[in-house]
């Protein structure tokens, strides 16, 4: 019997651990990254910090103390009256509008089924904010008082992707292949058009009503707003996950088998296919001339003027967040490395790195 | 990628491949696989219930139970006389810890599989992506159907009753855990000793350890440990194992101690 009563407990304790610690808990993700002129803003698990850009220093921390319900993982959004946007993908789905200056709340929507895993579109005074239980929410920063919503649209599937604009429609892509033209005037989809997978990644729009998507179906596809149809569809060896960076005429875009392509708008390659020493997740950026992207297995490239990318720094950790630009530095967030932030000049120097004090 | 890893990840492309074949419905998917893994550790759970049995009635013999009383202070003898027992009755006392031993990890890789499968967040999803073979079409798979019922399976599941969020599959799980654990406790002759108390904690502990997961982890795992209660009390059932009077008020009334007996 006491051979019973250990396995017993072995079992309980075994038990809470793989099914507490060991599974994904329901909100671990890589770090969500931002910045201003003056601030990085990185959300990270329970908090969201603001740090200095001059010297890495933590300005402020969102909120000062730990709740359990509210994990950030998504890209911070900025508005230009001076607000934060965070989305908690915690089993508490707040959207959260915090000051950039103090990191004080300034008002809160509770009313999301889901997490908030994409980033909100900022246009004007208005919020286009995407959730996974398939609603898009619009705020409008004019209506006073805490209750900002105006309107919410069911567009079904989860939405895990940053809206883009033509100006006329907001653009969603889904999870179930799918992207939709929001009438931002009438509150309805103008139309909807079937993806050859799903889509977690914001499109890239250019001024001629051409959007380009990666999709899950391997391919970047090319539709054209104006006749609402896919115009071309280019085979990738892997998924695409973060969306095309589009500069001038060409579109840049990694896959997860560790490809990294430029095309132009009519789809054929620019320059030679370039395989970095890993799969690549997060969205490319452009900072100055230099085309920066970053893999999997933590390294940052530079590629300029049609070059082949070159290695510009390798850190510990895993890059999945997008890199962001700030001034002349860039800013990568490793997963599970050393540091949460670090700030590098365009030459690949470290600049400074951030980790938070207790 | 880990040996314990390739195990979920056969783990993961059963379950997709089950959701495939059943039209997407990653509920009933999960029913199915629970099912599926319940037949394939049968053999298991049966081995283990009738050790099980053979050892609770070992407690109940009066011979057992002389030897406890006559040694209660010398634990060597104690044990040397258990031994002997255990030797002339022809019992294993650790014949019903192996079958459950070897079945924690198909439990715990049956978890993880459904929480990975799921893929509520990047990270889950980037893990998802690495587990699935080539022979499932997984761009097609994915996102996964979460809605089953009035569930959605990524998240803890609520009612909403009179403006309150009830809870009613986490209820679920507690009953049913409460009485699978109250039919597969046999009464003790003693309900004093050790293992009638341990016996009550844990019909206790277990029914709220489990809700507990149900309420905090995304509804899948409830569907899971519902369908795998309700399979355990079905298999018990069948058996002839069920103590079904112990679900009534004073139902786990102690019985006569058995006679020695000689094999």
């Amino acid at each position: 019997m006491k051979a019973n009563r250990f396995v017993l407990f072995l079992a309980l304790a075994l038990g809470a651990l793989f099914l507490s610690a060991c599974g994904t808990p329901v909100s671990a993700s890589w770090p969500g990254l931002a910045a201003s002129e003056e601030a990085a803003y990185l959300a990270t698990g329970p908090y969201v910090y603001a740090v200095r850009l001059e010297d890495g220093e933590e300005l402020w921390r969102f909120p000062e103390k730990a709740d359990g319900k509210l994990q950030f993982y998504s890209n911070p959004v900025l508005t230009n009256d001076g607000l934060v946007l965070l989305g908690s993908s915690g089993t508490g789905h707040n959207f959260i509008a915090v000051d950039a200056e103090t990191g004080n709340e300034d008002w809160s929507f509770t009313g999301a089924q889901g997490a908030w895993q994409a980033s909100p579109l900022v246009v004007d005074n208005f919020i286009y904010a995407p959730n996974t239980d398939g609603f898009l929410y619009v705020f409008d920063l004019n209506i006073e008082g805490d209750d900002k919503l105006a309107w919410s649209l069911e567009l079904d599937g989860p939405l895990w992707a940053m809206p883009a604009t033509d100006g006329q429609y907001i653009y969603v892509t889904s999870l179930d292949h799918r992207l939709h033209a929001v009438d931002p005037q009438t509150g309805s989809v103008a139309w909807t058009l079937e993806l050859d997978g799903a889509a977690p990644g914001t499109p890239a729009v250019d001024a001629d009503g051409m959007l380009f998507v990666g999709t899950f179906g391997k391919s970047i596809q090319a539709v054209d707003t104006s006749r609402r149809a896919i115009a071309w569809s280019i085979p990738t060896e892997g998924w695409v996950w973060g969306g095309p960076l589009r500069v001038d005429d060409v579109l840049y875009v990694g896959d997860l088998e560790g490809n990294f392509y430029s095309f132009n708008s009519s789809g054929k390659p620019d320059g030679e296919q370039f395989q970095p020493d890993g799969p690549i997740l997060a969205s490319p950026l452009v900072i100055g001339e230099q085309v920066i992207f970053v893999t999997e297995n933590g390294t940052v490239y530079a590629a300029e003027n049609g070059t082949d990318p070159k290695s510009l720094e390798k850190m510990e950790g895993k890059l999945y967040t997008a890199p962001v630009a700030a001034g002349d530095l860039i800013l990568v967030a490793p997963f599970q490395g050393e540091f949460l932030l670090v700030a590098l000049d365009q030459q690949g120097k470290q600049a400074w790195t951030f980790t938070p004090g207790n | 990628m880990s040996p314990w890893d390739l195990f979920v990840s056969l783990f993961v492309n059963v379950l997709l491949w089950i959701y495939d074949v059943v039209g997407q419905n990653f509920g009933l998917a999960i029913i199915l696989f629970t099912i599926l893994t319940r037949i394939v550790t049968w053999p298991l759970n049966a081995s283990q219930m009738k050790s099980t049995k053979v050892m609770q009635d070992l407690q109940n013999d009066k011979e057992w139970q002389d030897i406890q009383k006559k040694y209660a202070k010398d634990r060597e003898k104690l044990a040397q006389e258990q031994m002997r027992i255990y030797r002339e009755r022809g019992v294993n006392p650790f014949a019903s810890c192996l079958p459950t031993l070897i079945q924690l990890p198909i439990i715990f890789a049956l978890y993880q599989s459904i929480t990975r499968s799921l893929a509520t967040t990047p990270l889950s999803l980037l893990q998802l992506t690495r587990s699935i073979s080539s022979f499932l079409d997984v761009s097609s798979l994915i996102p996964l159907n979460s809605k089953f019922l009035w569930m959605d399976l990524g998240q803890p599941e609520f009612v909403p009753v009179f403006g309150f969020n009830l809870p009613t599959l986490a209820i679920v799980v507690a009953l049913t855990t409460y009485i699978q654990t109250k039919l597969t406790t046999p009464p003790s002759s003693n309900p004093n000793d050790q293992s009638a108390a341990m016996a009550r904690s844990m019909s206790l502990t277990m029914p709220l350890m489990l809700g507990w997961f149900a309420l905090t982890f995304p509804s899948g795992l409830a569907v899971y440990f519902v369908t795998s209660n309700l399979l355990g009390i079905a298999q018990y059932a069948m058996m002839g194992k069920a103590n079904w009077r112990s679900l009534l008020p004073g139902g786990s009334k102690p019985v006569t101690p058995a006679k020695p007996s000689k094999k």
